[in-house]
């Protein structure tokens, strides 16, 4: 069958794509710390019907030749971590990342993770924990009997205890960054995971050269945009109609030629 | 057979393989950095191929009265008008000012050229393609270690504090001789090589495709259209022989 069916084929295959990463930026408009995805396409080979250069005559050439390109392909889905807003919550253990760097969780088997989603909770034991019970690196544990607590911008957590004056330090959470923030694997639940992509975690410490400020009492909001999202939307949807149209067209064709034999 | 049926056939051909370009072209209408294709067969291109053999074997023939305009598919051309600016925000995004400009790429096939400023970092830091070909800058290939990587308006890139490298930005005094290849990348078959200039880039943009859905939509139908007239030629000419098969020396 002719390579213009395939090829308006592909095209909304494409448009699927990016349709589906649309309604996923779409749905986390307010999820805290969420980074959106963006859908990027690159055309397809082409196929050289007639070579350029091919002798046209004895003393003249095709400059050019003919290529027929055979559609479109999704190069990449990637996480832009352009930063967030940041809105005041007030809660003493709501910590926002104001710059590069994520926080690092051990999941329940031991792997590691790492968000910039910055709702932290106390689970039984005190332990500071996502809001799935993932513990924050590299594990602190606020006593019961804590009035306060105090998140610096560079991590160092205290808390403030009766019959003492002065706040105790009970641990500093990890400031972590990537060479490619790109490549990470996103695996829901705001947590990304390292990939070869990505390269190998770099730790440090918040507020220091090359990472974040913490901000006690702020968290990240989602930096989807909606009027952005909207606008790609129906970009999306006017391409996959015209791809479409693309393969009416080539069916009609076909039809035409078929019926030229009666 | 007829000449003409030949002709018509010929010239749907041409709708056939119009077709094929012009789906092309919108399947990419949302790829950055993407150049629509032309299939270009201009009424001086059309060929007398069949009327010459035919009229070299016609005692009859005389001149020009022969000449069937059948048409071979001439060649393929790259527009390489400029596609909308959008504005992404993203630090890694560049999209070009001048038209004849064009960002370089080492690729395993070589050096190539490309107007899609989507770049990203690899697991070294390295600024690349979507697909994971390296960007060439100044003075190499550009590595950008340390953390907010960006790219000005010169196409310097800074990453940590530090200048990372600058985007080598090359211009084309002619762009007839480049060939477009996958991801939205050109290739110089003929004609001068670039040279390299002081270019400027629109920085946290993109420049989309250049493909109109609505022109786009246009020449759907007229090739379209186009095709039906030459099946109905065809057609028209095969009930004219089927006439003359049928009718011509019928005893009455």
């Amino acid at each position: 069958m002719i390579r213009a069916l395939y090829s308006a084929a592909t095209g909304m295959q494409a448009q699927e794509t990016n349709l589906d990463v649309i309604s996923n930026n779409l749905a986390n408009v307010n999820t805290t710390g969420f980074k959106k995805g963006r859908a990027d396409f690159q055309d397809l080979m082409y196929q050289y019907v007639m070579e350029p250069g091919a002798p046209t005559s004895q003393t003249t050439f095709n400059p050019t030749g003919i290529q027929v390109g055979l559609g479109v392909k999704t190069a990449s889905v990637q996480k832009l971590f352009t930063q967030g807003d940041l809105s005041s919550t007030a809660n003493q253990l709501d910590v926002a990342i104001e710059g590069d760097g994520f926080f690092q969780i051990t999941r329940p088997d031991g792997t590691l993770a790492y968000t910039r989603t910055g709702s932290f909770r106390l689970d039984q034991n005190g332990q500071l924990t996502t809001a799935d019970g993932f513990i924050v690196a590299p594990g602190i544990t606020v006593p019961p009997d804590a009035l306060g607590v105090t998140i610096g911008q560079d991590g160092i957590v205290t808390v403030k205890q009766p019959n003492n004056a002065v706040p105790a330090q009970v641990g500093q959470l990890i400031a972590v960054r990537f060479p490619n923030n790109g490549g990470l694997r996103a695996t829901g639940q705001g947590l990304y995971e390292e990939t070869q992509a990505s390269g190998a975690p770099v730790t440090g410490i918040f507020s220091q050269v090359g990472f974040g400020r913490l901000n006690q009492g702020f968290l990240e909001s989602s930096n989807v945009s909606v009027v952005e999202q909207v606008v790609n939307m129906i970009t999306a949807q006017r391409a996959y109609e015209a791809s479409s149209k693309g393969i009416t067209t080539a069916d009609e064709m076909l039809t035409s030629a078929i019926n030229l034999k009666r | 057979m007829d000449i003409g049926t030949y002709a018509a056939a010929s010239l749907g051909i041409v709708q056939l393989r119009k077709l094929e370009i012009q789906n092309n072209n919108l399947a990419n209408v949302n790829t950055v950095g993407f150049k629509r294709q032309v299939l270009v067969t201009s009424p001086e291109d059309f060929k007398d191929t069949f009327a010459k053999e035919f009229a070299g074997k016609d005692p009859y023939a005389t001149g020009d009265q022969d000449r069937v305009a059948t048409v071979n598919e001439v060649s393929t051309h790259t527009d390489f008008s400029m596609g909308a600016i959008k504005g992404t925000g993203n630090p890694l995004d560049v999209a070009l000012r001048n038209p004849n400009d064009f960002f370089v790429v080492n690729t395993p096939q070589g050096r190539m050229f490309t107007r899609a400023g989507n770049f990203t970092l690899d697991a070294n830091g390295a600024l690349v393609t979507q697909d994971g070909m390296q960007v060439q800058g100044d003075g190499g290939t550009i590595t950008a270690q340390g953390a907010g990587a960006t790219i000005g308006a010169d196409g310097t890139v800074r990453a940590g504090g530090n200048i990372a490298g600058r985007l080598q930005i090359v211009r084309f005094t002619e762009t007839k001789g480049l060939q477009p290849v996958e991801g939205a990348r050109f290739k110089v078959v003929s004609g001068p090589q670039p040279t390299p200039v002081e270019g400027f880039v629109e920085p946290r943009s993109l420049e989309m495709s250049n493909v109109s859905a609505v022109t786009g939509m246009i020449d759907l139908i007229t090739t379209n259209r186009a095709f039906d007239a030459y099946t109905k030629a065809a057609q028209t000419i095969d009930s004219l022989n089927q006439a003359a098969i049928t009718q011509v020396g019928k005893r009455q």
